[in-house]
């Protein structure tokens, strides 16, 4: 029998989804992500290199992140200056070799700025549902929800070690070409067992929770796609497009 | 999903690929080790061009030890190849060919093969696994043997001269790279050999391995 006490309970159980241009499906920042990455590293991915550094840079301001939006710009500009203007203006044969790196840090820069707005925005709960609801098995989704989980942890223990190598004095390369292996086993093992160590944890945690059961568990904001996400997705198709036309143009 | 009660053959090997959800926490905990570990240590690369190649094969190496503490977890079928997978993913996003996905995928189904045979209780068996493991770090240049003109006539080869590119093209010859395929497998077989002392002498005594 419903009580009048239990009745907000359906009231939180049909969420109301305020749909605003800033935010993305996980699954629509996925694709955003795998088509950028493919079309980007593909033959012929200097093309679509303009539209994928935009992306990231409109996807920066969606999210309110100022602090990205100007690392993101600063980076593509002086790899790109490196890798395409100083070439022009320098003949040193030391100035190729650094364009030519500059050019291949350029796509990863462009990939990165994409990734962050996934990193940014999805949580490894919004993951799950999406991609559960994209119909991808269990096997694949919780490892997948887990690893995304679990970077942020083993980047914060290895550079509370890299710290405390620096304390000691350890981090030099002298030390590291004179004892290649003390050095693998000083960075290495106390980054492995501290992450091991929050890991038990977090699969206790993880498990109560219910996470890799075999029922189907319900969200309580479902994976909807809606209008942000086609808007998205057309946003980076017409950048494709005039970035292709431009710089074909240009050759 | 498969949903298979495990079964035991007379000789005591465990033939299901059920993965239990811890399984699959674990897979997903060391392939992030994995994946932090490699992009930590190849990043040390892009400090200078010299340092590439150095920081290559100390990635292989490094690489070596979340690799052999997974395998001291691993106890069915399966649990490899869905590491594989991950890393595969985690690797299209970052900009690898789709060859190096399906040569991860490829050498995990070797391991696989591998532990199966030893029946998941070797350590010395998971130093070869890694050593079969550690030739996916030779598909970056895969695409020389499969679009060679291709590599050479990009804009920025283009850009370093023909002397530079046509150096290249003879310093790059199938015997330097079968070399480098070769190394990065012996690399791995050394790697597996410090990451099974390191294994001993750390993780073994803390309970962890």
């Amino acid at each position: 029998m419903l009580t009048p006490a239990m009745a907000p309970a359906s009231a939180v159980s049909a969420p109301v989804r305020t749909a605003s241009w800033r935010q993305t499906d996980p699954r629509t920042s996925i694709v955003l992500l795998l088509a950028t990455s493919i079309a980007v590293m593909a033959p012929g991915g200097e093309l679509v290199l303009p539209a994928a550094v935009l992306l990231g840079l409109l996807l920066a301001v969606a999210d309110s992140s100022w602090r990205r939006l100007l690392v993101l710009a600063a980076a593509v500009g002086v790899l790109a200056t490196l890798a395409h203007l100083l070439p022009l203006w320098v003949a040193h044969p030391l100035v190729q070799v650094v364009g030519v790196a500059a050019a291949f840090m350029l796509r990863f820069a462009a990939i990165i700025g994409v990734a962050q707005h996934l990193l940014a925005t999805a949580t490894p709960g919004t993951v799950t549902t999406a991609l559960r609801a994209a119909r991808v098995p269990r096997v694949v989704t919780v490892p997948l929800a887990v690893m995304l989980r679990f970077i942020p942890v083993v980047v914060a223990e290895t550079l509370a070690v890299v710290d405390a190598m620096r304390l000691h004095g350890l981090t030099g390369w002298r030390a590291m070409v004179r004892h290649p292996i003390l050095s693998i086993e000083r960075f290495t093992v106390p980054v492995i067992a501290a992450t091991l160590r929050v890991g038990d944890d977090l699969t206790a945690a993880a498990l109560l929770r219910g996470l890799g059961s075999h029922t189907r568990p319900t969200s309580r904001t479902p994976a909807q796609l809606g209008w942000p996400d086609l808007l998205w997705v057309v946003v980076a198709a017409t950048l494709s497009v005039l970035s292709g036309t431009v710089v074909g143009g240009a050759r | 999903m498969t949903t298979s009660t495990p079964t035991e053959t007379e000789r005591g090997r465990t033939l299901s690929v059920a993965m239990s959800a811890r399984d699959l926490i674990t897979i997903g905990i060391f392939a992030a080790l994995y994946v932090v570990l490699f992009f930590a240590v190849t990043m040390l690369g892009f400090l200078n061009p010299v340092m590439m190649l150095g920081s290559l094969a100390l990635s292989i190496l490094v690489g070596a030890i979340p690799f052999l503490l997974f395998l001291t977890r691993v106890k069915h079928a399966g649990m490899v190849t869905l590491f594989a997978v991950v890393l595969g993913a985690v690797f299209t996003v970052t900009g690898y060919p789709a060859v190096a996905v399906a040569t991860v995928i490829g050498l995990s189904l070797v391991v696989e093969v591998i532990l199966w045979v030893t029946r998941y209780g070797s350590r010395w068996a998971g130093v070869a696994s890694y050593a079969v493991f550690a030739a996916w770090y030779a598909t970056p240049l895969l695409p020389l043997f499969y679009a060679r003109e291709e590599y050479f006539s990009s804009p920025s080869m283009a850009r370093m001269g023909p002397e530079y590119t046509a150096g290249l093209d003879a310093f790059l010859s199938p015997g330097v790279l079968i070399a480098f395929n070769v190394a990065t497998v012996v690399l791995g077989l050394v790697g597996g050999v410090i990451a099974l002392g390191l294994l001993r002498k750390h993780f073994t005594r803390a309970g962890l391995a």
